[in-house]
């Protein structure tokens, strides 16, 4: 196991995802720090919440999480798919179920490195901005609250990704699903059935009201992770190699 | 003649590709998503409008601003180009294509006319989405048939440079999902540059589409200038690329 994490680390090297997902990061702390520098010369209170981490996270959560998410995991499949290599990779003596617990550890690691990334440069923002005391624990948890809301993006795309030997498939699911989530997330009543507005609505919960919901929204994001995930692991384990 | 033959023979080779599905699907969402949202509030909508508008213009202004078609327009361009382009990358058929007798410019060129035509039907379909929608919600105005037409000839006008730029990356990348990940960085970009610096915007390709409504904006004889400078200039740097090109 601990091999095969390393190989694809190692895979990992040659391509320019980690470059990607950190400029797309990067794009989310432009507009935060612009609107805080908006929020000082108004002099308003709260700059961090109100400005640094409501500007971050209006295009973080609405476009920038569910991109990331779609293109990590898209160009990790396409590493085996283009070359098929997969005939070489499965023909050695390695166990399918762990290569597939690998592709799944390894994508969700630079997911979770993207919201580090972005916890870390929210904290470099506020002190070269000069900001008030930090709520620390606040943001883990807002943080902690948006990776698990947006599991179930990762689920539905790691399995297209999988589950399709074309990279269009999961491009096109990710994307195309992104692109009118800001206008559901408006309605309070419908929000709850697509999972592309989980992550926009925890996140920015001044602005969106959850209804109590909140705990049904983590049970379903969940769920539709581990249930995608092990319908993709027993289609992975049945794949010919051709 | 050749560039004809070569544009046809761009479609036959899509014909059991995903792209068909692709420009039916985008626009059957964003008909959903109208007809939802006209049968949940539409009263609302028309209590809130500013005067003079008719219930079409508000469809459009919906559809283009609410929804973000105008927005999003680029980053399904960047889409269609990368799968173009990458029915040559899996087989690597450029050998085959490229040893033809034909000039490698009319590849390039037909290429871009075969991505423009596929883009301009998307806007098409969802133009027509949204009539669906206003006939099927019984508005009482007529159908406005020239401003809904005149939509579909600007955005169809303003994503030239778009297209181009697309067609340039998308051939100079053997990663199709780099071209796509520009795509979408750029529409993230164009969010705030949209908002934030407005006069940027007018040079900025990936926020021309957002200027077509025709409504809120009417001044776009710059963009339109900007937009067919950048077209050019990007063929010619594809060409200048394109033709340089290793095949093996």
């Amino acid at each position: 196991m601990k091999v095969l994490l390393q190989v694809e680390l190692y895979k990992l090297k040659r391509t320019k995802i980690i470059l990607i997902t950190t400029i797309l990061t990067l794009l989310a702390l432009y507009q935060g720090y612009d609107f805080a520098k908006m929020g000082i010369e108004e002099k308003a209170d709260e700059v961090f919440r109100g400005f640094l981490y409501q500007g971050s996270m209006a295009v973080y959560s609405w476009l920038v999480l569910p991109l990331i998410i779609t293109i990590v995991l898209a160009m990790m499949a396409r590493m085996e798919h283009s070359n098929n290599s997969w005939k070489q990779f499965l023909s050695m003596p390695v166990e399918r179920g762990k290569v597939y617990l690998a592709k799944l550890l390894v994508g969700m690691g630079i997911i979770l490195y993207s919201h580090v990334l972005l916890y870390f440069v929210m904290m470099i923002a506020a002190y070269s901005l000069g900001l008030d005391p930090i709520p620390q624990v606040w943001m883990l948890k807002r943080f902690g609250i948006l990776l698990l809301s947006s599991l179930a993006i990762t689920g539905i795309v790691f399995y297209s990704s999988y589950g399709f030997t074309h990279f269009g498939v999961p491009m096109v699911i990710g994307a195309g699903l992104a692109f009118p989530s800001m206008f559901v997330a408006n309605s309070e009543k419908y929000w709850i059935f697509y999972p592309w507005d989980y992550p926009i609505v925890s996140s920015m919960n001044h602005v969106f009201d959850m209804g109590g919901k909140n705990v049904i929204m983590l049970i379903i994001s969940i769920s539709i992770f581990l249930l995608s995930v092990f319908i993709g692991f027993v289609r992975f384990r049945t794949k010919d190699v051709l | 003649m050749k560039l004809a033959t070569l544009f046809w023979l761009e479609l036959y080779k899509q014909k059991k590709g995903w792209i068909w599905l692709f420009l039916l699907i985008i626009p059957a969402g964003t008909t959903l998503a109208m007809f939802l949202d006209f049968s949940i509030r539409y009263d609302y909508l028309l209590d809130t409008a500013q005067p003079g508008y008719s219930s079409w213009d508000l469809l459009l202004l919906e559809n283009h601003r609410i929804l973000g078609w105008g927005m999003f327009l680029p980053m399904f361009i960047g889409i269609i180009y990368a799968l173009l382009y990458q029915v040559e990358e899996t087989q690597n058929s450029w050998k085959q294509i490229l040893c033809l007798p034909v000039r490698r410019e009319s590849v390039y060129f037909s290429k871009f006319l075969v991505g423009l035509s596929l883009s301009a039907v998307l806007i098409l379909l969802n133009m027509l989405g949204l009539v669906l929608v206003g006939w099927i919600m019984g508005f009482p105005e007529k159908v406005e048939w020239s401003s809904y037409f005149s939509y579909v000839g600007k955005q169809i006008l303003m994503i030239l440079a778009i297209s181009s730029i697309h067609n340039w990356l998308s051939s100079i990348f053997k990663n199709m999902i780099i071209p796509i990940a520009i795509a979408f960085a750029g529409v993230i970009l164009s969010s705030f540059v949209i908002f934030s610096f407005s006069e940027g915007a007018k040079l900025y390709p990936y926020a021309f589409t957002f200027f077509t409504d025709g409504l809120v904006y009417n001044e776009i004889t710059e963009v339109i200038r900007n937009n067919f400078i950048l077209m050019i200039l990007f063929l010619g740097i594809g060409m200048w690329q394109f033709k340089r090109k290793d095949i093996l």
